[in-house]
């Protein structure tokens, strides 16, 4: 194995792993901050709160191992390597890197994406740059509580009094006391208690896993370019370990961002369920808002004279017509009961996969990423 | 097919009874179409209010007969709460067994009902 060394290119390497510390840093505290959501209350969105939890401690601990274990680490071990080649001389180097084993660079890189074309000669400053800028992936969120408000909007329904919610209590009351229902319902409670929460965070919790993914890769993918332009710099099996952790760091980088994407699309699914529901309820409200009043506008007539004037009995009337509309405002409350119940299980479900995919030591999960060997990076007290 | 009361008094019936046969006895009535017909139905309904001797209730069915309002627009209109609250408190004191019983007897006089159906007849 050729040995080489040209110490101030491979300062560069050093350089760019601690700006690649950074960006993993900078995706950790993103993913963190940018994640924190209050969800509590009795809506359902309090049904994330296990699996939220466990995704935000899950990208944290990972990001850290990321920044640390596999980065941090690295560049202190590189910039070890530095000084021991700035004190020693090729000979001696070359003798201390022969007593390191050697390492499968194209191995290490076989499923990798293919390697970056080096143009020309480099200037030995300008080998180890990056070829994308991490954080700019880490941009600032859209707003969406217009699309998911804390509180949904149904006007009907705004204040305690609105006739139309005092008309439905009413008759959800006259049902349970004829046998065709079962209580009174507050319909504010049974279609506003299970949407309130903080759905547009949650949504926007998408973007940030997104966003995240995207930093890591790009940072994968500096790290990967890294590799590939080692052999400018840096030749040898110290050189080969180097390269083949970080072909092992890439790799786990890039593989993370299905992962990401897959976190992503649950918080994407469980805002976008949150939303319909809240357009199937709005749709219901206004159905049996509907029937409510229709059955105390019948009422009203009803209690005027015995003889209706339209040609209807007094009692095909109330039968006819009104109990009609009271079984039809019995039916919404059950079929908004049957909705919320569904988007309770969705939800349960969600919470569940993202519980499982937030886990750092899950197959299924983000990508173990490696420990360098620093047995394998000589260092100035070598 | 009123000559068969049911067992038992009206009283011991389950509520939920008097319902059922309420609306079973109306979808086999003359008067099941003329239901059915939803717009139609709330046409009349809406006219019929318009023809209240109560000015309020008058102006209410004439908006909604119009189309000027819709019914959940006209429960967000201050003055036109308490029709439909009166409204309610009617059916509220409605007794469902008496409407039961006088369906039955309406059938009977008017020589509809199902076949077997059992009556509701209350002394009244």
């Amino acid at each position: 194995m050729t040995f080489s060394v040209d110490p101030i290119a491979l300062k560069g390497l050093s350089d760019l792993l601690d700006r690649a510390h950074d960006d993993a840093d900078a995706a950790r505290r993103y993913s963190w901050d940018e994640s924190d959501l209050e969800l509590t209350g009795e809506g359902l969105i309090y049904l994330l709160t296990g699996g939220h939890l466990e995704v935000r401690r899950g990208v944290m601990v990972w990001l850290g191992e990321v920044r640390d274990r596999a980065i941090g680490h690295t560049a202190v071990a590189v910039r070890d390597a530095v000084s021991h080649y700035q004190g020693a001389d090729r000979a001696s180097a070359e003798r201390v890197d022969r007593t390191i084993p050697g390492a499968d660079v194209a191995g290490a890189r076989d499923d990798l994406p293919p390697a970056t074309p080096v143009m020309g000669p480099v200037a030995p400053s300008m080998v180890f740059t990056e070829q994308v800028e991490p954080q700019n992936a880490l941009r600032e969120l859209p707003d969406y509580n217009d699309e998911l408000p804390y509180v949904p909007t149904f006007p009907d329904l705004a204040s305690p009094f609105a006739l139309l919610r005092t008309a439905i209590y009413r008759v959800t009351d006259l049902a349970s006391r004829i046998g065709i229902g079962d209580r009174a319902y507050d319909i504010a409670e049974v279609v506003l208690k299970p949407l309130v929460g903080d759905w547009a965070g949650l949504r926007a919790c998408a973007d940030v896993y997104r966003h995240t993914g995207e930093a890591v890769e790009q940072l994968g993918k500096n790290l990967l370019k890294a590799v590939d332009v080692m052999s400018l710099a840096w030749q040898g099996n110290a050189a080969d370990s180097c390269a083949v952790h970080l072909a092992h760091v890439a790799k786990a980088l890039l593989d993370s961002t299905s992962q990401f994407n897959a976190i992503a699309a649950e918080y994407e699914g469980a805002a976008k369920g949150a939303h319909e529901l809240s357009g199937t309820l709005g749709n219901l409200l206004n159905d049996i808002g509907d029937a409510a009043l229709t059955a105390a506008a019948t009422g009203t007539i009803t209690a005027a004279a015995g003889s209706t004037g339209w040609g209807l009995p007094v009692a095909v009337l109330l039968g006819g017509v009104a109990l009609t509309k009271v079984y039809r405002v019995v039916h919404g409350i059950a079929e908004i009961l049957k909705e919320v119940s569904r988007m309770q299980l969705y939800v349960s479900g969600i919470n569940a996969t993202i519980e499982g995919l937030g886990r750092v030591d899950s197959a299924l999960t983000l990508p173990t990423v490696p420990a360098l060997d620093r047995s394998t990076v000589p260092t100035g007290t070598r | 097919m009123m000559d068969t009361p049911h067992t038992g008094s009206p009283d011991e019936a389950e509520p939920s009874r008097y319902a059922e046969h309420i609306t079973r006895l109306i979808s086999t009535s003359p008067y099941a179409s003329m239901l059915a017909d939803e717009a139609g139905m709330r046409a009349r309904l809406y006219r019929h209010l318009a023809d209240s001797e109560d000015p309020v209730t008058a102006e209410l069915g004439a908006q909604l007969r119009d189309g000027i309002i819709d019914l959940a627009a006209a429960s967000r209109v201050p003055a036109y709460a308490d029709v439909f609250l009166r409204g309610m408190d009617t059916l509220a004191e409605t007794d469902f067994r008496m409407v039961a019983a006088d369906l039955d007897a309406l059938a009977e006089r008017e020589g509809w009902g199902s076949e077997g159906d059992e009556g509701f007849n209350v002394n009244r």
